[in-house]
């Protein structure tokens, strides 16, 4: 095996920042944070492809804005980014939790009561790993939260040693083996738990579906929408969007049914993702500045 | 961590504001008002960081205060970079007072730094306060905000009866 150059824990996805953000919690002053947030959003504003990759998805979500504009609305990404990651990695350290506002209350009491498992489909937004905790210690169930193994291997290990911590109130499946991944969830879902899962991009080695966003092709995840389609479950959008210093609304709207309508799978599969990526549209135009995808999300597709 | 559920007005708790004068403030602000009717649910948590106002205003307060020493300090040729400079200088020693702590095993240290971090303000605001140049009035409204808030302490030691009794009320 080859050891690993010293530098690479700085590159921007790199171990360092993550240990330097959990430091940073523990020894900046509640109220010099917005200061060291504004000053670090700009510094990470020098990342090229990170800048790029947000501007690039803003022509399509702001179609006809201007590349000045979107540069400010990039830095305003990168700010709400930097709080998110805060706001979590101080729910860690801390236990501090921020204020909460439950936007279709209704929709999460009718996951709550069913019997049977369910399928949280949401998007890069807001605080994805706060939002799971909330429902850990909120709801009955069991949540069983699946995300992309982290590109750096020593971040990998960093993220998942901290996860290891939380298992008592959610585990952290990586979805690195699409077949592994998706008998194990079905298994979950089948026991009448939720799984929460991100259905805005695709990581190498998961099966994509190809559709459009704001008029743009790109491949979503079709794991999630097998799955319901299998477990006879449904899937039920939920999005966790900041609206202020340690204030979050998480969004529940209304179930999607994957029904089994004929012989053609994809084609019943097709109109859940059509569902999803109307729900996906309406959620990132009016929080556009929350929409963590920091790759031009169509390049693949295109 | 405690949480209300539903009460709009816990937001102005006492609790959940960090400086006396803060706290002050917020109490006169806070008004009853009955549990929330609303499809939206809410949950406040009680800690005393959890003001949005209260965290900006201080952060604004200081980084303007901060900023204009620094300008004080330097040749005019330098205050282009100070705005973008003084956002990295102002939480600086935080760095530096934070190393030190955890070589004696310290791990939270956001207590020292605030303290430490009030004090280096204060000592360059009496320094500033004594010159000539325009800079002093900044000097002197930031000793004349800590002296408020010395007596808002005072005053909210006197209310301490009535700032528990509008935590029980939010909790019932």
């Amino acid at each position: 095996m080859t050891r690993r150059a010293w530098w690479q824990r700085f590159l921007v996805k790199g171990v360092f920042w993550r240990q330097l953000l959990r430091w940073a919690v523990l020894n900046i002053p509640p109220w010099l944070e917005p200061i060291v947030i504004a000053w670090w959003a700009s510094f990470f504003l020098l990342w090229g492809p990170g800048r790029r990759g947000v501007m690039t998805n803003l022509t399509a979500i702001k179609p006809g804005s201007s590349s000045f504009a979107n540069f400010f609305r990039t830095y305003r990404v990168f700010w709400n980014y930097a709080w998110t990651i805060t706001d979590n990695a101080r729910y860690r350290e801390l236990q501090s939790l921020p204020d909460w506002e439950f936007d279709g209350f209704e929709n999460f009491e009718h996951m709550e009561n069913r019997e049977g498992g369910s399928i949280i489909l949401t998007a890069h937004m807001g605080s994805y790993d706060l939002g799971a905790q909330l429902f850990g210690e909120t709801s009955q169930r069991k949540i069983i939260m699946v995300r992309a193994p982290e590109v750096d291997p020593d971040t990998r290990a960093y993220e998942q040693s901290l996860h290891a911590r939380d298992v008592e109130r959610y585990r952290i499946a990586f979805n690195e083996s699409a077949s592994e991944i998706a008998l194990d969830l079905l298994e979950s879902v089948r026991n009448g738990e939720v799984a929460a899962i991100q259905g805005d991009r695709v990581t190498p080695g998961i099966s994509p579906y190809a559709t459009t966003l704001f008029g743009r092709p790109m491949l979503l995840p079709a794991g999630p929408f097998a799955l319901a389609m299998t477990a006879r479950v449904p899937i039920y959008p939920v999005f966790v969007v900041r609206r202020g210093r340690r204030r979050y609304r998480l969004v529940a709207r209304t179930p999607i049914e994957v029904v089994r309508r004929g012989r053609n799978r994809d084609e019943d599969i097709g109109i859940a993702v059509a569902q999803w990526t109307e729900q996906l549209e309406s959620v990132i135009s009016e929080w556009w500045f929350q929409w963590f995808t920091f790759e031009p999300y169509s390049e693949e597709a295109a | 961590m405690r949480v209300i559920r539903d009460r709009d007005e816990a937001r102005w708790l006492p609790s959940r504001h960090h400086f006396a004068l803060a706290k002050l403030i917020a109490m006169i602000v806070m008004k009853p008002a009955p549990r929330a009717e609303s499809s939206i649910k809410l949950i406040y948590a009680i800690d005393r960081d959890q003001s949005m106002v209260e965290n900006y205003a201080v952060a604004m307060w200081l980084y303007v205060t901060g900023t204009a020493y620094l300008m004080a300090a330097t040749h005019p040729a330098a205050w282009i970079l100070m705005p973008w400079l003084g956002g990295f200088l102002i939480h600086a020693p935080c760095f530096l007072i934070g190393w030190i702590a955890g070589l004696f095993g310290a791990e939270d240290n956001r207590k020292l730094n605030g303290v430490l971090t009030m004090g280096m303000m204060l000592i360059a605001s009496s320094y500033f306060a004594t010159t000539t140049s325009p800079v002093r009035f900044i000097a002197w409204f930031f000793l004349g905000v800590m002296a408020l808030n010395a007596i808002a302490a005072v005053v909210m030691w006197m209310l301490r009866g009535t700032a528990a009794a509008m935590e029980r009320r939010c909790e019932a």
